[in-house]
Order: structure tokens, then C-alpha cells, then sequence
């Protein structure tokens, strides 16, 4: 009954807001960043240039530590292409330490330890080098 | 301004049909029109306000009404997917009230089952690329409502077995409705023994893909009292919008709780006064989760209010849904809006099947939730009362 959910899921070729490009780029470098926001000091969720609670166009990209625990998840067994012959995978939310929840897909990871509470570390694929990369997420723990 | 008296519900009318071929939505949009006027004893050019979703055919609405005979002074095709023919009662309901019409029409029409799809968005969210690859489709909405019911099932116990319940009680009110998609009862262990399509949610615990429509009218009271025809009058409505919260994601909970506790207060009524509700069912878990946002049941019961046929009419907890709802009926157009009110309206009647009609029913409930309850969704509650 064990399954192994592996990564080299489809990316995505959105268009790209041109207030979010310091998130993209960090993104390009493998790194993943939050906004804040500086007038209510608070971090946000999904990246755009001005605070989604205060309307403040002073937004800060701070480096995250990259790790989260699992919200909530299921296993897709039914999509459409392109999706359609990956399933069966993972779509998840999860609670960045930074605490804004993200939704993503769980990659290289046993459903044997898929729960809500499984600690987890950003990765960002992309198919090829055209893709955008996307924020996915593995388990910390390698034996896993 | 409140909404509470404003309107009447005094013609209901659901299309009997599921698969439509060779039919075109302007050709539904007709005969559930016609067949909700004939019901309220009104013609076509009585109407002078008209409400549908942004899937109408031609130009907005003004094609439809041009190509149904109406003389409009107010008209409406926002789009707010599953919610809208709720909130359209309330929007109707406000324009009589602001004196901009007097008898509305609102009317659904779809062919899903046909593959005429309907405005396909041309431009994507602008949050498609950080909700990474689900949030303009691809992967459909069924994983979108399996991770609701997965942390459901994690922070308050809920199981695979009580969500099935949902599923069980509309197959035996669907079992006694004619026109039903469905008519088989199922089990329990019907539900888990059929496909999962996106853990834990199985084939059973999906509504239906349907064609067909519904239409409603809607009057000013003084048009109702003169028609001498029995309906529903709207006491209360709310809408309301929840989706990421700027990441604060809780998905414990829906744009219900808000829409809900509004039509509720406009109304002056509390949840224990009600018997029937017709609650949104896209999915087994639509219902728990709005079992509770409406304050049916308390913050996390749901799975056991829902257990042992506690949704079957005459013998549960709360009358739902007895025309066997999505789940088993009817969805048509991907749009349960409104069947949800076109069965409020037959319960407060007294025209629901016998079997299942509640008794000297006084107020009634729909809600309807639109688009996706683990992103981005809207909902709208209304709370009607008996007229007759
Ligand atoms: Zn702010």
C-alpha cells in the first residue's frame, strides 16, 4: 500500500504580476522568499506588491527559513491533462514557519508519513528552463 | 433598508430533464421561464426584471431578454458559480424594494453533459501562479473540497463513514423523486466501496454532472397578494466572500458562517426555528461544513449530526435537501443554486413529496456556496417563511 509521490510535477507558465518580480527572482535563485508588510509588520500570502489587509505598498522580501508542516492534504487520483498521467499526487496546504499557509504539492515523499503535522522544506521545480519555478515541498526528514 | 418583506417567491418551476440533447441554453432559459411563470400565474410580459449567470448566450443578458420577449428596467448576470441563484432572490428582492421592477425572473440553463461549455476564462487569476497549479483548474475541484474534508476529519474526528451519510440520505429522498439523476438508494459501505478520486473523497461523495435549469419569480407583496397564489416570502439574506486571507488559511470553516449569521439577523429568526434547509452539496463535505456555519450544529458536530440518517426527512435531525439534492438529483449547469431554493419553495408549499414533506412548515433555508471552498468562493444564504 505504500506509494512513493515523486517530483517532476507539471509547472505552470503564469503570467507573472510585475509588482511580484522580487519574489520570481528570488525564486530563479532557489530561494524562498515572504513578504511583509512594513505598516503592519505583518507577512503575507500569495506575494504581490502591497499588503492584501492594508492596502500598503511598502512590502519587504524577507528570506524564509524555507520550512512548514502539513495543514491539510489529499491524494489526486483523477485530473485532467497535464495533471492526468501524474496521478496519483499530492496537493497539500502548508503553514509556512513564518506562518502564512501556502497551497503547493508534496514531492519525493512515502505516504506512509502524509499527514497533517509533517514537517516540510521548500523546493522549486520547473520542467524546463523556460518554466517558472514552482514552490513545491519535501519532507525534512530525508528517511522519509 | 432591509430585505426582510420585500418580496415574494410566488412561481418555482425545475426542469424535469437531466440530459438535454439537442436542446441549447436558449431554448432551456425558455421553457424554465415559461414553466415558473405558468406556476405563478404571471405571462412574459409581466416581467420587468431578469437575473442569470454570466453563461447566458449572446451579449450579457440583453440577447436572452430581446430573444424571450421581456420588457426589462433591471437586469443582473453576475457571477457568483454556485451561489448565485441564491443571492439573485436577495438582489431581486432588493431592486422591488428600490422600486426598479416589480416581477423578476430569475432563470438557469445549462448543458454540461452536452460539453457546451460556458465562458471559459480568458484571462487567469492573478493568483494562479503562487496557488501554484491548481487554482485555474488542471487537476478539477474535487481535490480543491478534499483537503476541507481532510482537515475536517483531523482537527474534530470527523469520518469517511459520516460524510458518507450525507450521501446516503439524498439517494433515499432521490429514491422518491421521479426526475432524480439517481434514484438508487446507496450505503454506506456503497460510498467507501466506490472509486477515490481524491482521498477521502469517493465517486459517491461528488454530485452529479447534470443538464436542465430552474426558473423563479419574484414579486413585489402586493403583486403576490393579488395572484392569490401561495409561495415564500424572503425574510432574510446574506452574501459573503472568503478565500486565502492573505494566508491565514482556516479551512475549518465557509463564506457560510458570515452569509449566514446576516440572513439570519435580517430575518430575526435563529437556526433552531428552522426544519427544512436546502444546503449547497457539491460534495458530501459542502454539507457538514455548512451544517455548522449556519449554526444547525455546533463547530465541529457535524459528522455526528449528519451519522445514522440524521438528514432524512421525518426521521433525522434536519429535514435536507428532500428532492435528493446534487448529490442525487439534480446540479444543472454546475449551478445548485437553484434547485436549492426551487425545493425551499416546495417544502413551505407543502408540494414536496409526501413522504418526505416536513409538516406546517414555517421557515425554510438555502444556501449555496460558488466556485472553490479551499480557495476562493462566495456564498448566499436566504431565510424564507410560508406565504400564503
Ligand atoms: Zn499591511
Amino acid at each position: 500500500m505504500t506509494h512513493h509521490f515523486p517530483g517532476g510535477l507539471p509547472t505552470p507558465r503564469p503570467v507573472i504580476e510585475p509588482d511580484a518580480e522580487p519574489w520570481w527572482d528570488a525564486a530563479g535563485r532557489g530561494e524562498l522568499t515572504v513578504p511583509y508588510c512594513e505598516a503592519c509588520g505583518r507577512p503575507f500570502w500569495y506575494p504581490r506588491g502591497f499588503c492584501p489587509r492594508c492596502g500598503s505598498t511598502g512590502v519587504v522580501w524577507r528570506p524564509a527559513t524555507g520550512e512548514g508542516t502539513v495543514y491539510s492534504y489529499t491524494v489526486v487520483r483523477r485530473a485532467a491533462e497535464p495533471w492526468g498521467s501524474h496521478t496519483p499526487f499530492v496537493l497539500a496546504y502548508v503553514t509556512l514557519d513564518e506562518g502564512v499557509t501556502v497551497q503547493t504539492n508534496i514531492v519525493d515523499c512515502s505516504s506512509d508519513v502524509l499527514e497533517p503535522g509533517l514537517r516540510v522544506r521548500a523546493v522549486f521545480e520547473r520542467a524546463d528552463d523556460a518554466d517558472l519555478p514552482v514552490l513545491r515541498f519535501t519532507p525534512v526528514d530525508p528517511v522519509h | 433598508m432591509s430585505l426582510n418583506g420585500s418580496a415574494v417567491i410566488v412561481g418555482a418551476y425545475e426542469h424535469p430533464g437531466r440530459r438535454l440533447p439537442g436542446h441549447t441554453l436558449a431554448g432551456v432559459h425558455r421553457d424554465v421561464v415559461a414553466g415558473a411563470l405558468a406556476d405563478a400565474g404571471l405571462s412574459i410580459t409581466d416581467v420587468d426584471g431578469f437575473f442569470t449567470d454570466s453563461s447566458a448566450p449572446g451579449f450579457g443578458v440583453i440577447d436572452l431578454v430581446q430573444h424571450l420577449g421581456m420588457q426589462c428596467t433591471y437586469t443582473e448576470s453576475s457571477e457568483m458559480g454556485g451561489a448565485s441563484y441564491v443571492a439573485y432572490v436577495g438582489h431581486a428582492a432588493a431592486a422591488i424594494a428600490a422600486g426598479k421592477c416589480r416581477v423578476a425572473v430569475i432563470s438557469l440553463a445549462g448543458l454540461p453533459a452536452q460539453r457546451q461549455r460556458v465562458s471559459p476564462p480568458d484571462t487567469p487569476p492573478p493568483a494562479a501562479a503562487y496557488q501554484v497549479n491548481g487554482y485555474s483548474g488542471g487537476y478539477g475541484p474535487v481535490a480543491d473540497y478534499a483537503v476541507l474534508a481532510r482537515r475536517h476529519m483531523h482537527e474534530f474526528g470527523t469520518t469517511s463513514e459520516q460524510l458518507a451519510w450525507v450521501k446516503v440520505a439524498s439517494s433515499r429522498h432521490a429514491a422518491l423523486n421521479p426526475h432524480a439523476f439517481l434514484r438508487d438508494e446507496v450505503t454506506v459501505d456503497d460510498v467507501l466501496g466506490s472509486s477515490l478520486i481524491a482521498d477521502p473523497l469517493h465517486k459517491l461523495d461528488c454530485c452529479v454532472v447534470t443538464d436542465g435549469g430552474g426558473a423563479l419569480v419574484v414579486v413585489h407583496p402586493d403583486v403576490a397578494r393579488e395572484l392569490g397564489r401561495s409561495g415564500a416570502t424572503l425574510r432574510g439574506q446574506g452574501e459573503s466572500h472568503k478565500a486565502s486571507l492573505a494566508g491565514d488559511v482556516d479551512l475549518t470553516y465557509s463564506a457560510n458562517r458570515r452569509s449566514g449569521e446576516l440572513a439570519f439577523a435580517e430575518a430575526g429568526i435563529t437556526a433552531e426555528q428552522v426544519r427544512y434547509a436546502s444546503l449547497y452539496d457539491s460534495f458530501t463535505i459542502t454539507v457538514l461544513v455548512a451544517l455548522e456555519d449556519l449554526g444547525f450544529c455546533s463547530r465541529g458536530t457535524a459528522g455526528s449530526f449528519v451519522q445514522d440518517g440524521g438528514l432524512v426527512s421525518g426521521t433525522g435531525r434536519l429535514a435536507v435537501n428532500t428532492d435528493g439534492g446534487g448529490l442525487s438529483s439534480n446540479h444543472p449547469g454546475n449551478r445548485g443554486g437553484m434547485t436549492k431554493v426551487i425545493e425551499a419553495v416546495r417544502q413551505l408549499r407543502g408540494e414536496a413529496h409526501p413522504a418526505l414533506q416536513v409538516p406546517d412548515l414555517e421557515f425554510a433555508v438555502a444556501s449555496g456556496t460558488g466556485f472553490r471552498l479551499s480557495t476562493n468562493h462566495y456564498s448566499s444564504t436566504i431565510v424564507l417563511e410560508r406565504f400564503a
